[in-house]
């Protein structure tokens, strides 16, 4: 059954696994915990898969085709300042908000946590995600800004 | 239509004459709103409609991001919500990583690919494939070159080496035809070629010129005593000895045995005289050290320079006569005790009609 997976199975386990951590913990808490949460994830897709990848162009390259195969979106690089620790990504399609209705806030943060690991594991920098267009604000596309921390 | 119908039809909100004029007109204006250059302004009766104003503003929206788009223009967000914004959104997005995609192949990455935008992906794709290609095309050539270029340097090299060798060897073997191998002058040959360009200079200029020819006292003696080997050194010291006392316009050449001969340009024969008893005191005074010991030479020396009718240019064998002239004087030193210098006289041609190798 792994493979024929249905999306509204995997949403329902994590929104419900979000709200009753939300009830718990707080709106601010339970984001920490989901950024923190995908940056342990974006470290170890990045161990696994994408360690011996040393050039910035095959390392978006090969994560737009892991992305894209595992269905977790499309992947764009709209801009990229490694020296000035500066990137514009976008993902388009995002497993986590593509289709929901209009929230009116971003809902991506396991996606940012997961982006900032992967950053953060490729460039040895530690980088700070955030989502500024978001599918759940009406945007369609999710946009993410990402800069390297001081 | 009865008269009924149409009364109903008037009283009827939705489908009256006046609602439908009215929705033609709303349509018709927002028909304008996407077909003229200049935006009109949303009408005055409809302007209190919230709806109204939303389409009319998102209208306009649209409208600024599909110009914006039509001229590459990306900068500004597309804050259109729904559908359209969204279409926009993954337009500008796409562009956007075009844009960055460009630039990575303008680095030099040329593993970028584009998987959208259909024609324009495969359009690019192409280019990059062929930007790929013929870089490593240009370096294969580059290195091809750089090849043939070590190559070429490597040969250039080695030619230069053997020209090297081959002017060494060209020196050695001219030294080897010119020099003298026991005592390092000028041999006989060399001396002559000298001595002959010396002779045309003079007669030329009508300057002076002498030759001096000299042979080592009884050297059969220091052979037989001492041995050859010891003779060899012996006539290397004199050799070194007379060499020291010249200047260097002076040529010393051994010209046979222990018989040397010294040509002085520039120097008549009373000045060759001096110079000659100059070398005949050296050597008389000079200890030569051998493996078996101190040994002391003396020598004979026959003077003889450029007659004026020989610097006339009458005589056709100047050197060979000059030569023998000082040869004839130097058998006479020889004849009068040795360890003398003696200048050409005419009488000598009598006194020594042939010379005799006998003397020593």
């Amino acid at each position: 059954m792994g493979r024929s997976l249905r999306l509204e199975v995997y949403r329902l386990m994590q929104f419900a696994f979000r709200d009753v951590i939300e009830q718990h913990n707080g709106s601010e808490i339970t984001d920490r915990i989901f950024y923190q949460a995908g940056e342990l994830a974006g470290r170890e897709l990045y161990r696994n898969a994408l360690v011996d990848v040393k050039e910035f162009g095959v390392f978006v390259k090969t994560l737009q085709e892991m992305l894209r195969e595992l269905g977790i979106g499309i992947l764009r690089v709209e801009e990229a300042d490694l020296e000035q620790g500066r990137l514009v990504v976008t993902v388009s399609e995002d497993l986590d908000c593509s289709g929901l209705p209009e929230l009116g806030y971003p809902t991506c943060v396991y996606d940012e946590g997961f982006l900032a690991g992967l950053l953060e594991s490729f460039t040895g920098s530690v980088y700070r995600v955030r989502e500024i267009d978001c599918w759940s604000t009406g945007e369609r596309t999710c946009r993410f800004l990402a800069e390297r921390e001081k | 239509m009865t008269g009924d119908a149409q009364q109903d039809d008037n009283l009827d909100p939705v489908n009256s004459e006046g609602r439908r004029r009215e929705l033609g007109e709303f349509a018709e204006f927002f028909s304008r709103l996407l077909t003229l250059p200049t935006p009109p302004a949303l009408p005055a009766e409809w302007s209190t409609v919230e709806a109204a104003q939303t389409l009319h503003a998102d209208l306009i929206t649209l409208r600024q991001a599909m110009y914006e788009a039509s001229v590459g223009d990306f900068s500004s967000p597309a804050t259109l919500p729904g559908y359209l914004g969204g279409v926009l959104k993954a337009l500008q997005a796409n562009l956007r990583h075009l844009a960055w995609q460009a630039r990575m192949v303008a680095s030099g990455d040329f593993s970028q690919r584009v998987d959208f935008m259909g024609e324009f992906a495969e359009a690019f794709n192409s280019m990059v494939v062929r930007l790929d290609q013929t870089l490593s095309e240009l370096q294969h050539k580059q290195q091809e070159l750089s090849r043939i270029n070590g190559e070429l340097v490597q040969e250039i090299d080695s030619r230069k080496q053997a020209e090297a060798a081959l002017r060494r060897s060209r020196e050695e073997l001219q030294r080897l035809a010119t020099t003298d191998p026991l005592t390092g002058l000028c041999n006989r040959r060399q001396f002559n070629q000298v001595a002959e360009e010396e002779l045309e200079r003079s007669r030329r200029y009508g300057h002076a010129l002498s030759v001096v020819l000299f042979d080592v006292d009884f050297f059969k003696r220091v052979n037989d005593i001492y041995g050859h080997d010891q003779g060899d050194r012996v006539l290397q010291m004199v050799a070194r000895t007379v060499e020291k006392a010249l200047r260097r316009s002076e040529t010393l050449a051994r010209y046979g045995g222990e018989e040397f001969v010294i040509l002085l340009p520039e120097t008549g024969a009373e000045a060759a005289q001096k110079v000659a008893e100059r070398l005949r005191r050296a050597l008389e005074g000079a200890v030569l050290e051998t493996d078996v010991g101190p040994v002391s030479v003396t020598a004979s020396f026959g003077v003889s320079d450029l007659s004026a009718r020989e610097l006339a240019g009458v005589s056709e064998k100047e050197l060979s006569t000059l030569i023998s002239k000082a040869d004839r004087a130097m058998y006479a030193a020889k004849a009068a005790g040795r360890n003398r210098v003696r200048c050409f006289e005419a009488r000598l041609f009598h006194e020594w009609p042939v010379v005799s190798r006998g003397i020593e």
